[in-house]
């Protein structure tokens, strides 16, 4: 489950993991519940829809053994609540119930069935052995928390039922760190790491579901090599005053941003003591399938430095 | 100092201004920014938050939730208030107000589904959002109410609440169980109603007992409830009110902003103006394929400059999309925006900021 505030990049990390996966040989199963279409443009090969398609390779992806298939499916609660009623007999008044807004009165009568629902779809997917890994980008804003604390919370209220059941096959799922974990994305900003740091504990001391490394997205600096030169360091002597005057700011700007991202990582380290990978900030403001494969890279190289020997390693990109 | 922008002057004409968005966006210091421009521009201002980042909260004194607005000091002629809404207390407050008499508060307070409604889930927040502007607008006491609205995943939820709310009242579910007045043998009866059965199939029969009883309660308050609906839509729909959809320079916030404004085109609402937030500064009028060089400093401008450029690229797209709505730029800072201070600067920023339309997106750093 990759969660994630609004605008931190669940998206962009949701199918990095599925390319980082896949190229060490595990079959992915990506997972959108908001039906947004964000991933389309990330995998490539959308728009998807329900029945899970193949995601075409990456095309221009490093040498090595054969990456393994990504599937991708969209699971929306309309769309879960339509295959719930199928299954139960009332495939007749489905139709009715959804054309009618029933739908949306079910929803607010039974808050969170619809999330219930969604999650009893990827419970039900990999039970039937779907994919070696079901990578599933959690919906966004606040909405993550409540998303996961479904099963949970309609377990409590409803103690019978088909829906109770469907609840604790959930709750044993997220209970499950071998079957389940949470990664949770951030960005190296102030807001961004508190917010991470109190979800994290939510998740943990409330849905009781196990945290992976937390995923620092979009950071300037992750090696000593990515470093920027310090201010005023230009030293090209053909260059006009006005043009130096703008390296000068545009170099101060760029300096000030990383030492703040460097002081957030220190902050978050303290928050939040969890393994962690970093992943670059891409260059480009719309990302495209040969993004993703660059971030799957960075992800496969902080895992390895991740369980490798150094502690020093594992603390690449902290303070400088 | 240049004249006032679309935001300025957005400021200037209205005493409602909504901001609307994607989480993720800065839309509660840019609704906080908005307030701050207009203090100083001497108008009394009341600013309603909603889930504010703490440290915000607490340079905006609003680090308690509270339903009443509290004064915020700083050296603007006019007057600033912020209040960061707790909609469950303000819906549970509501419902106190409109009840017929205590013993019919406490049965729907103490229901397990109206619980469950007004901890937030399917648009309470929203809801509570447009109600507490309504009230703050009409008391008098402010010539400007600023209104964050919820983290929604959708922008558009804030403009369909209390619509959503009316037709939720309206639901032939709810004017099956409530029809002829209340009565337990009356409403064992009503569960007979197919849908409600549909209902207690999926749900089980719990949830129902509990919806029926929560919805028995709530009989003869419903009145009250679409009356206030209708208002607070039309409050929306107003001339004074104004509506700054808030959006960042990414391509999901981009492509969210540019299905509101297509929504919008079929609806009687309106955005005014469309603010980027947290674009990054222009440091130079060259074009970045301009500034070839080894030097590292001019490496990072010309990346800089890049970086802008593609940003720029998405909000053209979305202004050519949003014909009549102009589209702001507004830089990111070089520090976080916690404090009073750094709100006011973006507030200036802000009013000021020309539509990119105009040529240029904004000045140079």
């Amino acid at each position: 489950m990759v969660v994630g505030k609004g605008g931190v990049g669940t998206s962009t990390v949701t199918a990095a993991y599925a390319r980082a996966a896949a190229s060490v040989g595990r079959s992915v199963l990506v997972v959108d519940v908001e039906g947004r279409g964000s991933l389309d443009g990330l995998l490539g090969g959308g728009p998807f829809g329900y029945e899970p398609v193949d995601v075409p390779p990456a095309s221009g992806a490093p040498e090595g053994p054969e990456p393994a298939t990504i599937r991708a499916c969209v699971v929306t609660a309309d769309e879960a609540l339509t295959e719930y009623l199928r299954a139960r007999g009332l495939h007749r008044i489905a139709r009715r119930l959804l054309d009618g807004g029933l739908g949306d009165v079910i929803g607010r009568g039974v808050p969170g069935i619809g999330d219930l629902l969604v999650l009893g779809k990827i419970r039900q997917l990999e039970n039937a052995g779907a994919a070696d890994l079901i990578v599933v980008d959690a919906p966004s804003s606040g909405h993550a928390v409540s998303f996961l604390r479904a099963a949970g919370g309609l377990g409590d209220a409803v103690r019978f039922g088909p829906i109770a059941e469907q609840a604790a096959a959930v709750a044993d799922l997220l209970a499950d760190p071998a079957r389940c974990q949470v990664v949770l994305v951030t960005l190296a900003e102030d807001t961004p790491v508190t917010e991470a740091a109190e979800v994290a504990y939510v998740l943990e001391d409330e849905v009781g579901v196990a945290l992976g490394p937390i995923v620092v997205n979009a950071c300037e600096t992750i090696r000593d090599d990515d470093r920027s030169p310090p201010a005023g360091a230009t030293t090209d002597a053909a260059v006009d005053e006005d043009l130096a005057a703008a390296i000068r700011a545009a170099t101060a700007f760029d300096l000030g941003r990383r030492r703040r991202e460097a002081t957030q990582l220190v902050r978050l380290g303290n928050l939040l003591p969890l393994p962690r990978l970093l992943l670059h900030r891409r260059p480009g403001v719309v990302l495209g399938p040969d993004d993703v494969v660059a971030l799957a890279d960075d992800l496969c190289v902080g895992v390895r430095e991740l369980d490798g020997p150094t502690p020093a390693a594992a603390d690449a990109g902290g303070v400088p | 100092m240049t004249g006032p922008g679309p935001l300025g002057a957005l400021l200037g004409r209205c005493d409602v201004v909504i901001c609307v968005g994607t989480g993720g966006v800065g839309k509660t210091s840019t609704a906080a920014a908005l307030g701050v421009a207009a203090a100083e521009a001497g108008r009394r201002v009341v600013v309603v938050t909603i889930d504010p980042a703490r440290r915000l909260a607490d340079a905006i004194g609003t680090g308690r939730l509270s339903n009443s607005p509290s004064p915020i000091p700083g050296p603007w002629p006019g007057t600033l208030d912020a209040v960061a809404l707790d909609a469950t207390a303000a819906f549970d407050d509501l419902v106190r107000r409109r009840a017929r008499d205590a013993a019919q508060a406490e049965r729907i307070l103490t229901n397990r589904f109206y619980r469950a409604i007004a901890s937030g889930i399917g648009g309470t927040q929203e809801y509570m959002a447009v109600e507490l502007l309504a009230e703050l607008h009409s008391s008098g006491r402010w010539d400007l109410v600023v209104v964050d609205t919820p983290p929604s995943a959708n922008a558009l939820d804030a403009f369909d609440a209390p619509d959503r709310l009316r037709r939720f009242l309206d639901h032939r579910v709810y004017r099956a169980l409530t029809a002829s007045g209340s009565g337990i043998g009356r409403v064992v009866g009503r569960t007979a109603h197919g849908v409600v059965r549909a209902a207690g199939r999926v749900a089980g029969g719990e949830v129902v007992d509990d919806a029926i009883a929560f919805f028995t309660a709530f009989d003869g308050m419903e009145d009250e409830f679409r009356r206030r609906a209708r208002e607070v839509t039309e409050l929306l729909r107003a001339q004074t009110t104004g509506f700054v959809l808030v959006t960042a320079p990414r391509a999901d916030t981009v492509a969210e902003a540019r299905r509101v404004v297509d929504a919008l085109a079929g609806r009687r609402l309106r955005i005014d103006v469309i603010a980027a937030n947290r674009m990054t500064p222009r440091f130079t009028g060259r074009a970045a394929g301009s500034l070839e060089g080894d030097d590292p400093g001019l490496r990072t401008l010309a990346r800089l400059t890049a970086r802008r450029e593609a940003e720029e690229a998405l909000l053209v797209g979305l202004a050519e999309r949003a014909v009549d709505t102009p589209v702001v730029a507004l830089p990111l800072l070089d520090r976080d925006v916690t404090d009073v201070d750094t709100l006011a600067e973006l507030g200036r920023l802000a009013v000021a900021a020309p539509s990119i339309a105009d040529g240029h997106a904004g000045p140079v750093a």
